[in-house]
């Protein structure tokens, strides 16, 4: 079916940015103030959206996303607003105060799968595992100066992945793009170093649910797969439940839950029979590959997945993540399904009263 | 993008609507069972048994039957339940009408609910949490207390009816086909007398966040469509949306934020919705937006009609109808499915273009209006 939108996507790869107990959230706040615009100029939201285009960001643990959706004959209009994007940020203390105090009632809605989830990559992880949702209060302590810094470090032409998907001229649309990006200075730093867990366990009183996970490496390497072929599998058996694995070329995790009830998920993981397993397994490679063959769906789908592999690791394409899933053999497969079992597996448990 | 032909049969009372795609790599079919606003929490509780249950098993497909066939293109069977109707959506392969037809007929007919699937559903419901934002758009409480399961049962006969089902199915087949094969399936379809099941009272659904959602809601009626759904553009979608503005950068009071159209007992109702720690309780909100609505001019006008139509067209995840409460209505082949069946349920404009359409012919003193109307009759609800 032919696009009939078109999805502009900048992806900053977190690398030498990542987050810190003392910088706790300050890759989320930059993320809002450079949504934010520049003081001085119209609104930038009023200015796009009456033309029918669309700004949108995203911080995660391994990098961020600013992504503009608009009509394919718009591309010099959403690139132009990639730039404004892109210029220094133009912020005082009272701005960061101001966007703070917005970003605590979006902390105060973190569902129950996304603070198990954090639970699950703080026992998995530690500091290397903190969530970049953040921390009102260390917020708050970012100077302007500190976040004109990270905002030049976090969007260092090396930790850069452009992605234009749409209807659109290929060398038109590379010669706009790379005017957009030429500007851009700063140097690119290391990721995160995530050593293997200690902890297998933790109960938290501020959620509620049920959530069974386990570290992978990148999303390269064939176990990973094996790790969202079981979770999808399981995933499958009970209703409401939700498989979590954000892509990266940096250790991970793999995590299925479920927080409409608090119990279930264990219970089946540690209970199936050798048939169930086998039918899990074929059902799992389904699921997880429709998963990644997500990309297909839309433009804004294609740049998303394309990007954030790409910015952190340039030869990463979604079709080998298809060919490794599909080379996945039912040993390793049952390898992670272990992985999940009572043994072996981080368990977090939200028992909100 | 969803051709023009649509085409709607009855055959035994259930209203049929074919949307055919060219082109389209799969089907999509939605089944909508209407209910009526005035269904008692006991009612209401059995429904969610029922939601839970429902592809547990039927007369021909097991479990794994029916979720094999939704794996078939990777989605899950949608059932939901929302105020006035209760949902079923499927995603399958082009030309298998026949396996459509047979699936939405065994689910609104044929069902088991088995002994065992409903005990250990009604033995977790009352435990189960609720998101707090679909607390707000749902706006009904349940009673599972000492619930049996001849009342599921009964509950089933009672509302998955022929009068009360309506489908609709996109996807790539030719005029006509859709409709055959329908009407070929429930020619037989003779539904058993109507029982009534007995009052209860209501119960607290557990939430799972701990914030408050606040709706500020004004039922309207008579209004036409396309003048409801603009007004609600204009509150709350988009971040240049008066909610956005006002309650997120103005009063610094919440991150989530919508104008939404939802179904409530008098008909579907105009709000704004929103999530915040702060405990005024809307009252400040309620006030702002008012006075935003007395500055509103063309631009605001401009902005809300570019939005709709940009969003239509790029088949973008955000809109501001919330037919179910836990999902807006987006521009996918399955949501426009929905829309259609629910359409046609509630004698609505069914076809989407033609409401866009009508949008552009709105005047800036009809948004002003219909915005101030809702300003002055807003009900505040709080969900703690």
């Amino acid at each position: 079916m032919p696009a009939t939108s078109l999805s502009i996507q900048l992806f900053a790869n977190a690398g030498g940015v990542g987050e810190t107990p003392a910088t706790h959230g300050w890759r989320h706040l930059l993320e809002h103030l450079v949504l934010k615009g520049r003081e001085g100029k119209s609104s930038i939201d009023e200015r796009a959206e009456t033309q029918g285009i669309f700004i949108t960001g995203r911080t995660y643990r391994d990098c961020m996303q600013i992504e503009i959706t608009c009509e394919p004959e718009q591309l010099k209009q959403g690139l132009a607003f990639l730039d404004e994007l892109l210029l220094p940020i133009d912020v005082s203390t009272e701005t960061i105060a101001k966007e703070v105090a917005v970003m605590k009632q979006e902390i105060a809605l973190e569902d129950d799968a996304a603070k198990l989830a954090r639970g699950a990559w703080q026992v998995a992880y530690g500091e290397a595992g903190i969530d970049a949702l953040g921390d009102a209060e260390t917020m708050l302590k970012a100077t302007p100066e500190a976040l004109i810094e990270l905002q030049a470090a976090h969007f260092a032409p090396e930790n850069l992945g452009l992605l234009i998907t749409g209807p659109v001229e290929i060398e038109k649309t590379m010669a706009l793009a790379s005017a957009s990006l030429s500007r851009l200075r700063g140097k690119a730093g290391s990721p995160v170093l995530r050593t293997e867990p200690g902890a297998k366990r933790l109960d938290m009183p501020s959620a509620f649910g049920e959530l069974r996970g386990t570290p992978v490496p990148g999303i390269r390497d064939s176990r990973t797969m094996a790790a969202l072929i079981a979770a999808f599998g399981i995933a499958s058996e009970i209703s409401n439940s939700f498989v979590t694995y954000t892509p990266t070329s940096n250790r991970g995790l793999v995590m299925v839950g479920r927080t409409d009830v608090n119990s279930g998920v264990g219970f089946l993981i540690d209970e199936l029979d050798d048939d169930r397993k086998a039918t899990l397994f074929n059902r799992g490679r389904t699921l997880a590959l429709r998963w990644i063959e997500r990309y297909k769906r839309s433009p804004s789908s294609n740049s998303s997945w394309r990007g954030m592999l790409l910015c952190q690791d340039k030869s990463l394409r979604a079709e080998t993540l298809v060919e490794t899933m599909a080379q996945v053999s039912y040993a390793q497969y049952l390898t992670a399904l272990t992985e999940f079992g009572k043994e072996k597996a981080i368990i977090v448990v939200g028992d909100r009263k | 993008m969803i051709a023009t032909a649509l085409l709607l049969s009855q055959v035994q009372g259930v209203r049929v609507t074919e949307l055919p795609e060219a082109g389209a790599a799969r089907l999509e079919v939605q089944a909508i069972i209407k209910l009526p606003a005035d269904l008692s929490p006991r009612e209401r509780g059995a429904l969610a048994i029922i939601r839970d249950c429902l592809t547990q098993g039927t007369r021909d497909y097991s479990k794994d039957e029916l979720q094999n066939y939704a794996l078939l293109v990777g989605e899950p069977i949608k059932v939901t339940l929302a105020y006035d109707h209760f949902r079923i959506g499927y995603s399958l392969p082009p030309r298998s009408l026949d396996v459509a037809s047979d699936l939405v007929s065994n689910l609104v007919r044929g069902a088991l609910f088995r002994d065992e699937d409903c005990l250990a559903t009604l033995a977790l419901a009352p435990f189960k949490s609720f998101p707090a934002w679909q607390s707000s758009l749902s706006n009904w409480s349940v009673d599972y207390r000492n619930l049996r399961l001849a009342e599921v049962r009964q509950v089933y006969e009672r509302y998955f009816r022929p009068e009360n089902l309506c489908v609709a199915v996109s996807g790539p087949f030719g005029v006509g086909e859709v409709i055959q094969e329908f009407e070929q399936r429930f020619q037989d379809w003779k539904p058993a007398a109507v029982r009534r099941i007995y009052e209860g009272k209501s119960q607290e659904l557990y939430k799972s966040q701990a914030i408050n959602t606040i709706g500020l809601w004004a039922d309207i009626s008579g209004v036409p469509f396309a003048q409801l759904e603009l007004v609600s553009i204009a509150l709350g979608l988009g971040k240049d949306g008066a909610a956005f503005r006002v309650i997120r950068n103005e009063l610094g009071q919440s991150y989530r934020q919508e104008g939404v159209v939802a179904p409530g007992p008098k008909g579907l109702r105009l709000g704004v919705v929103y999530q915040s720690t702060s405990s005024d309780g809307g009252v400040a909100a309620l006030a702002a937006l008012a006075k935003d609505i007395e500055a509103w001019n063309q631009a605001t006008l401009t902005r809300s009609i570019a939005t709709i139509s940009a969003l239509s067209s790029l088949g973008m995840t955000y809109s501001s109808i919330y037919l179910d409460p836990s999902l807006p209505l987006t521009a996918t082949p399955a949501d426009q499915a929905y829309w259609t069946a629910y359409a046609t349920a509630n004698k609505l404009p069914v076809d989407r273009r033609a409401i866009l359409a009508a949008m552009s012919t709105v005047t800036l003193d009809q948004l002003k209006t219909l915005a101030k109307r809702w300003a002055s009759e807003a009900k505040i609800e709080v969900n703690k």
